[in-house]
């Protein structure tokens, strides 16, 4: 039965689709290729400003035409807008979600009604698609579709991305044997270390060096010691190294989209 | 114990990596990344007006060419994939790729396959494809049912993407973006059937299986320099001349502490626990937040 409340929530669901349809309308009809442009420029900008603020004010900051944080020790006065706008990214991504599903469809459809090759597969898709949005829909009411989700999601979906994980342990073995030749001197150092640290992670390494003392100087060079030097000092400082740069590198790139100076035909200017 | 020995020790045991929680920028936050901010935005408003600075060779993104003219040649397509992200600034790097290898593409009538993961990026990927084939005078040779929402699940598009690569026979196969566990079960599919592949991922986990499986690989702050190597344009590169210097500026602040961290030990007979506290402290400090304790 309609009670007040679910009422309520699916008109303003109803009036607030309406009424973006039609801002969208309006703006496409009254503004020209510049001005949509420029349009999306300020946006980007208020959008970018706002996280950057939400950012750099520090905790108890007040803005005297917001209410003040719950938390001042915590938040600033932009603090409790974040989850707002999230929830606004999450509508916008739930309307995309529409067009990936169309997208499968219309291809998946496309193979069964051509009778192409794998036709099989492409309605396997269909079935399952349907079954798992009825159960996933239904399961709280009815403990026949509870029992069928629970099938399809523990006893199918799981099981069979367990099943391609798995696939990794082989491919690694494949890539490793590929990659792991000795052309050069810093190829051998690199197999070396490669040993040290898979030697390291298995018991049969690690009586390789059982009969070193546990403590004193010797103790350094037990393999799960020099394994764990590598992985700490080395390897961490190459890493830490990179992540600098992507750092940096993600900085710059965020600045350019932030201040519309990004080129490329999705940001309206072409490269 | 000798007390240098019992100095060593409590280092071992005291100073420990430890992950500072800044939920706001702090002071020290707030200067370096305006220094940063300042210095990225200089060069690039700099770099328009001046010559255009050195770039050195990066493999990985001079091999982009190659890999679209051997799938011209063997007249098979390429695949591309953007990896896991959602529309973020990896993505939008990756995007910035997905749009040179196109007009490639549809320079040389190869076909691009571009399974996304995520619904949000699959319009934004098709109009930048679209854009990619009008722009080069062959809108009728791009084909919307070459961009493929596969699935936002892990393991079901990295199935997908196999089952792609697998049919298709792909010549070259192109793997940008963000990318996870599921990197080398798409790099070795590629391998299976002699795809050219070149990878670019910021996800520092990933880099070793591309360098095994792939055949170039770009790594760390050369990702996010594909767009100033690929169109040259001043901003771009004055972007990366900022970087640099970016760079340059940790690397003295890194040096500076390193140092002030070792006369600290050598005057403090080792113990360093209260320099790392003092040193977060500053890091952490906030005007007109309350000191620690209070």
């Amino acid at each position: 039965m309609l009670t007040t409340d679910t009422f309520t929530l699916w008109r303003n669901i109803v009036l607030g689709f309406v009424a973006g349809i039609a801002l969208l309308l309006l703006l496409d009809r009254i503004t020209n290729n510049s001005s949509r442009r420029r349009l999306m420029v300020i946006l980007t900008f208020l959008g970018g400003l706002f996280y950057l603020l939400e950012f750099v004010l520090p905790p108890g900051t007040t803005l005297g035409f917001l209410p003040a944080p719950a938390d001042p020790t915590r938040d600033n006065a932009l603090s409790p807008f974040i989850s707002t706008i999230g929830s606004i990214t999450l509508v916008i991504a739930g309307f995309s979600f529409g067009l990936g599903l169309l997208n499968l469809a219309t291809i998946h459809g496309r193979n069964i009604l051509g009778q192409r090759s794998g036709w099989h597969n492409s309605l396997a898709f269909f079935v399952a698609m349907i079954l798992m949005v009825i159960s996933g829909l239904f399961r709280g009411e009815y403990a026949s579709l509870a029992a069928l989700y629970r099938v399809l999601f523990e006893g199918l979906y799981q099981p069979l991305g367990a099943s391609v994980f798995s696939v990794l342990a082989f491919f690694i073995t494949t890539a490793a044997y590929r990659a792991f030749r000795i052309r050069s001197g810093e190829a051998a150092l690199m197999m070396g270390a490669a040993f040290i640290v898979m030697m390291a992670q298995v018991p049969m390494g690690m009586m390789l060096t059982n009969w070193l003392p546990e403590t004193g100087w010797a103790a350094n060079l037990r393999i799960e010691q020099v394994s764990n030097w590598l992985m700490t000092i080395l390897n961490m400082a190459a890493l830490r190294a990179v992540a600098f740069g992507i750092g940096i590198g993600g900085l710059a790139m965020s600045l350019r989209i932030w201040l519309s100076l990004e080129r490329g035909t999705y940001f309206g200017k072409d490269s | 114990m000798p007390k240098r020995k019992a100095a060593r020790s409590r280092l071992r045991k005291g100073v420990r990596s430890v992950k500072l929680q800044i939920e706001h920028a702090s002071a020290a936050v707030l200067v370096l990344e305006g220094l940063l901010c300042v210095v990225i935005l200089g060069k690039i408003f700099a770099a328009r007006g001046g010559r255009a600075p050195f770039i050195r060779r990066i493999p990985g993104l001079a091999a982009l060419d190659e890999s679209v003219g051997r799938a011209t040649e063997m007249g098979r397509p390429m695949l591309f994939s953007l990896g896991l992200g959602g529309l973020d600034i990896v993505t939008l790097q990756a995007l910035a790729v997905l749009g040179h290898v196109a007009r490639l593409a549809a320079r040389y009538a190869t076909r691009v396959i571009v399974p996304v993961v995520d619904a949000v990026i699959f319009p934004v990927t098709e109009e930048v494809l679209r854009d990619a084939y009008t722009a080069e005078g062959r809108p009728e040779l791009f084909d919307s049912n070459d961009v493929r929402f596969l699935s936002d699940q892990q393991f079901a598009y990295a199935s997908g993407v196999m089952g792609i690569i697998g049919r298709e026979q792909v010549a070259s196969s192109f793997l940008f973006g963000s990318f996870f566990a599921e990197s080398l079960i798409l790099a070795e599919a590629g391998h299976q059937v002699g795809a050219m592949q070149v990878a670019g991922t910021p996800s520092t986990t990933q880099i070793p299986f591309f360098i095994a499986a792939c055949d170039y690989t770009i790594i760390g702050e050369e990702y996010y320099a594909a767009s100033a190597y690929l169109t040259r344009e001043p901003v771009f590169l004055g972007s990366l001349i900022g970087q640099d210097w970016g760079k340059i500026a940790l690397l003295a602040i890194i040096i500076l502490m390193v140092g002030a961290a070792s006369v600290w030990s050598l005057t403090h007979g080792g113990v360093m626990d209260d320099f790392q506290s003092r040193v977060i402290a500053f890091w952490q400090w906030m005007p007109g937040a309350p000191a620690a304790g209070q």
